[in-house]
């Protein structure tokens, strides 16, 4: 699916990428994660329906200054701009080693522990809710 | 050219959809020794679909488990033309239907919710009350092995869960905190999610994914809560079953339905029941679809309310960012705690009936990246990608605001005159607009949850006063009332008009609750299905 992304697809790729996704705040840029080699590739096989528009904004762009490009890109085809940024931030934010700065754990199973089941009792926060007692009103019956 | 099956194969009860209430109903009309055939036109999920990988799951939320059809585009799925309403209808077309992608918040109506006409001046009363409904609300808690809490204030007393409720994690703590403070209502969370092992199901693990399937086997979907069950009393599922029109004798009683395979060939599956259970799009697309020389407007509409009267919860968010860490991609997915406190009509507001608010987390950095789509280029990207990322994930709560929309006869489902479905098949238009006491009690509410969020120690927030993509519950297109002239079915679920067909799904609700509707839907199919099983002597069927 992939083959057609030449290598200086690639390239303009992650110069675009680089503005969307700079180095700051203690985090890596784009390129520095190097999300154009396998993570964009990962991204285009979950999603191939992107591919033809990550094609079209990267040969519009070809040549042009790309902070201009892609603020014209923004203001003139949001469709495009979409698919672009969507892949871009997709094939950064996937990345363990981005997972690991963020101090972001995953969507792994964490089955909980006794100690949490019911620990609003322990120490009276559900309380001032029984205590306020009933709220709903009557139907007609 | 497609070539047309006439089945030998005759069902007692045919039952067109296989979501919540076309699944609990073959159930249970089997068990009764019914011979059932259900049509669907999704498949089974097969557990291997499911994501359970975090990043593909992220990625593909966004298109394959994306609950808006339109974009979802599978073959199981038909195009729907929203160009004409404030928020998309979702769901999802399987064996489950869209329990599959649900989050299982299990909730029953309140009394008041059956009587806005007499006690508020608003929308129409049911013809049943709470205490109809009640025995099965309490059937179905059982069934779907809910997880909750009894001795809600918000709630008349009843049966307690068959479950202890889920941990309601620091995202509900810190959330309840704040609504002490402010003497507001709150209540752990209530989900047809186990706590721990039941029936064969696993325990929640919060993974945080119910809302593309869950990969646990932990939540309650119908694909595993019924139909084992319904296939074990020999009900039949044919899947991939696309129905384009229910057929008619001409005594004008339902004698089957027409449906095309995945192949284009039509066949004709012959019934002495039908039941239709497609939801609040689908049942009367269906019905608007099936017109005859009997009945040129469409099966069941001498009444001119097939179609309307549409309700989809609109639903607002306020989120709060707080400096601790609320591991707040954790699930269960879409409740911690919710809130009655603003449920009842105050007619001091400025507008009637309320909402049901729920706390709940943020879910993981590319969900978060995309509820960013819209705002100015400089907002999300560049520098402020990383300020936002890190702002947001695993420090953030969100009150969702399911809000009460009343019946409003030109909010409505009717036929696309020019869109079609894959098989040709005209396609839905809905017309979908939110009205003045809608937009007032939203705004009510978002500054509410203001408020609670300030008090739980949030120092920013933000907040969406309608989201697009929040047509979860779709709701009031075929309702039920005494009156023929105003109503499609009976309060049994039973049309008017063609005394041997039934509609059980939510088009049948008469206003929507401000809350989740599917333990009100599954009620209500059961409740229908034990009418046929007791009644089954008197109801006159096609022969």
């Amino acid at each position: 699916m992939t083959e057609n992304l030449t290598d200086d697809y690639r390239e303009n790729f992650v110069k675009l990428a680089d503005i969307l996704i700079p180095e700051a705040e203690g985090m890596p840029s784009a390129s520095q994660m190097h999300i154009q080699n396998d993570p964009l590739d990962q991204i285009l096989k979950l999603r191939p329906e992107l591919r033809d528009d990550l094609l079209r904004v990267l040969n519009l762009g070809c040549g042009k200054d790309p902070n201009l490009f892609l603020k014209e890109l923004y203001e003139s085809d949001s469709a495009a701009f979409d698919s672009l940024s969507n892949i871009a931030s997709a094939a950064y934010l996937i990345q363990p080693k981005v997972h690991r700065l963020l101090k972001y754990s995953g969507q792994v199973a964490r089955p909980s522990h006794d100690s949490e089941e019911n620990d609003y009792f322990r120490d009276g926060l559900l309380q001032p809710v029984i205590d306020r007692g009933r709220r709903y009103r009557e139907g007609l019956d | 050219m497609p070539t047309f099956n006439k089945s030998k194969n005759r069902a007692e009860v045919l039952v067109i959809g296989a979501g919540a209430s076309g699944s609990i109903a073959s159930r249970y009309l089997a068990e009764s020794g019914f011979k059932v055939i259900c049509l669907e036109q999704g498949d089974f999920v097969h557990q291997n679909e499911y994501y359970t990988n975090s990043s593909g799951w992220e990625v593909m939320q966004q298109s394959r488990w994306h609950p808006n059809p339109n974009i979802r585009g599978l073959a199981s799925d038909y195009p729907i033309n929203t160009d004409f309403t404030d928020v998309n209808p979702l769901m999802y077309n399987a064996v489950g239907g869209s329990t599959i992608i649900y989050a299982a918040h299990w909730h029953r109506f309140t009394p008041s919710d059956f009587c806005t006409k007499s006690l508020d001046g608003v929308g129409e009363d049911w013809p049943i009350k709470y205490k109809d409904l009640a025995p099965f609300y309490d059937h179905l808690d059982i069934d779907m092995g809910v997880s909750g809490l009894a001795g809600d204030p918000a709630f008349p007393p009843g049966s307690p869960p068959p479950l202890p409720p889920l941990p309601i994690g620091k995202v509900g703590r810190k959330a309840a905190e704040g609504m002490n403070k402010l003497g507001w209502h709150w209540w752990p969370g209530s989900q047809a999610i186990p706590s721990s092992f039941y029936r064969g199901r696993s325990k929640c693990t919060r993974r945080g994914m119910c809302m593309s399937g869950c990969p646990e086997e932990a939540k309650a979907t119908m694909d595993k809560t019924h139909w084992p069950d319904a296939l074990k009393f020999g009900a039949q599922i044919i899947t991939g079953a696309r129905v384009r029109k229910i057929t008619c004798d001409a005594k004008g009683l339902a004698s089957g339905a027409i449906y095309i395979d995945r192949k284009g060939i039509e066949h004709h599956q012959s019934a002495e029941i039908v039941l239709v259970c497609c939801n609040g799009i689908g049942t009367p697309r269906l019905l608007l679809n099936s017109t005859s020389r009997k009945f040129p407007d469409g099966l069941a509409n001498s009444s001119g309310m097939v179609g309307r009267n549409l309700m989809m919860h609109p639903f607002a968010a306020v989120v709060g960012y707080f400096d601790d860490n609320l591991d707040s991609w954790q699930g269960p997915n879409g409740l911690n705690i919710y809130s009655m406190e603003f449920y009842e009509t105050d007619q001091n507001r400025g507008f009637v009936r309320g909402a049901r608010w729920s706390a709940q987390g943020t879910g993981g950095p590319l969900g978060l990246r995309s509820s960013m789509d819209g705002r100015p280029i400089d907002d999300v990207w560049g520098k402020a990608f990383h300020q936002n990322t890190r702002k947001r994930l695993g420090k953030s709560i969100e009150w969702g605001i399911v809000a009460e929309d009343l019946p409003e006869y030109e909010n409505k489902v009717d036929l696309d005159p020019n869109l079609k479905d894959s098989d040709g098949i005209p396609a839905p238009r809905i017309k979908y607009r939110n009205s003045e006491n809608t937009k007032k009690l939203i705004s009510f509410h978002v500054a509410r949850a203001k408020e609670a969020l300030q008090a739980s120690g949030a120092y920013e927030l933000s907040s969406t006063e309608l989201m697009t993509d929040s047509g979860w519950h779709l709701l009031g297109t075929c309702r039920m009332g005494n009156d023929p002239q105003k109503s499609v079915v009976d309060s049994w679920c039973r049309s008017h008009d063609v005394p041997n067909l039934f509609i059980v799904d939510g088009s049948t609700f008469v206003t929507s609750s401000g809350v989740n509707p599917t333990a009100t839907i599954g009620a209500i199919s059961l409740r229908t299905a034990l009418f046929i099983i007791e009644n089954r002597s008197q109801i006159e069927c096609s022969m």
